[in-house]
């Protein structure tokens, strides 16, 4: 399924929807993974730790600049550049995560984005929500 | 000092909340960085360190696995943060008075609670407006309520329709 994040709210929840796949992801993976309310992961290894960060735009918040921390890095869905009628998309796999190693990998704010899922609930949700508005 | 007695389950997660508040201060005016947990904890940056995580439990018990698990891969530092708290007879009856502005960090595994936790427990805020926020947990406020701005309301919108999805 496909879903076109034409709205804000919608890039929330296809960002949240991503945040879920990457916990279980990373739990399958074997981390011990506290989770923050920024959308950030602290996944726990034998003798280590990662910092995350996710985003589906592929740039890490000014946060982290600020605070000077450099070990944070991002955790993003995998994504393809596509033209559709002339114009340039990225389909986002939000089923996907890819833990980057450069601290800024790409830059996706600019360009439209295709959120894609197997899932049909994930996939109604990011489109209309399940609050007031369903 | 104001204090409220702590009957509920809803109180108790009131007074929770404000403890963890001071604890987040408490961290930041020793220059840390807090990344608060989706379930009730804390990550703390310490430049150059490896980072801290606090279980936050007015018991000062780490009642998930998930703490037993981290401490066995020995990838980052684990501790609980409890309030401040003394034992206390009133009318022969024995209370814990908690003092949830001053938070005590104690490192390591913690799998019982750091006093008995059946006695009866009083929390002491420094904020008369704390103590009566925790005795009216869970009570219906009517028309107390400010009407939040626009787009703390959205905010609200988006937490809670995740919520309900996250349930279903």
């Amino acid at each position: 399924m496909e879903v076109l994040l034409d709205s804000n709210k919608k890039v929330q929840r296809a960002l949240n929807i991503f945040f879920a796949h990457c916990k279980q992801f990373l739990s399958s993976q074997g981390y011990v993974i506290f989770p923050h309310r920024d959308l950030s992961i602290l996944a726990v290894k034998k003798g280590g730790y990662m910092l995350l960060e996710a985003s589906v735009t592929g740039v890490l918040d000014e946060f982290w600049r600020k605070i000077g921390e450099s070990s944070v890095r991002l955790i993003y869905p995998f994504f393809e550049k596509k033209i559709i009628k002339g114009e340039e998309y990225v389909k986002i796999y939000l089923e996907k995560p890819v833990i980057a190693g450069d601290p800024i990998v790409f830059d996706l704010a600019s360009l439209p984005k295709i959120a894609v899922l197997t899932n049909e609930k994930e996939a109604n949700f990011i489109e209309r929500g399940r609050g007031k508005h369903a | 000092m104001p204090e409220a007695l702590i009957k509920t389950k809803v109180q108790a997660r009131k007074a929770n909340e404000i403890f963890a508040n001071y604890l987040d201060q408490y961290l930041k005016d020793q220059g840390y960085v807090c990344l608060w947990h989706l379930h009730g904890g804390i990550t703390v940056l310490r430049h150059g360190k490896r980072p801290l995580v606090l279980c936050i439990s007015l018991k000062g018990r780490m009642a998930s696995r998930k703490w037993e698990e981290a401490m066995k891969l020995d990838g980052v530092d684990i501790g609980v943060a409890y309030p401040e708290f003394e034992i206390t007879r009133v009318d022969r009856k024995r209370y814990v008075i908690l003092h949830l502005n001053k938070p005590v960090i104690k490192m390591g595994l913690s799998k019982t609670p750091v006093y008995n936790a059946h006695l009866p427990k009083i929390a002491y805020v420094p904020d008369s407006y704390e103590a009566e926020m925790i005795e009216k947990a869970g009570r219906k406020l009517r028309g107390k309520v400010e009407k939040a701005g626009k787009q703390e309301e959205e905010k609200q919108e988006e937490i809670s329709e995740w919520r309900i999805f996250q349930r279903s």
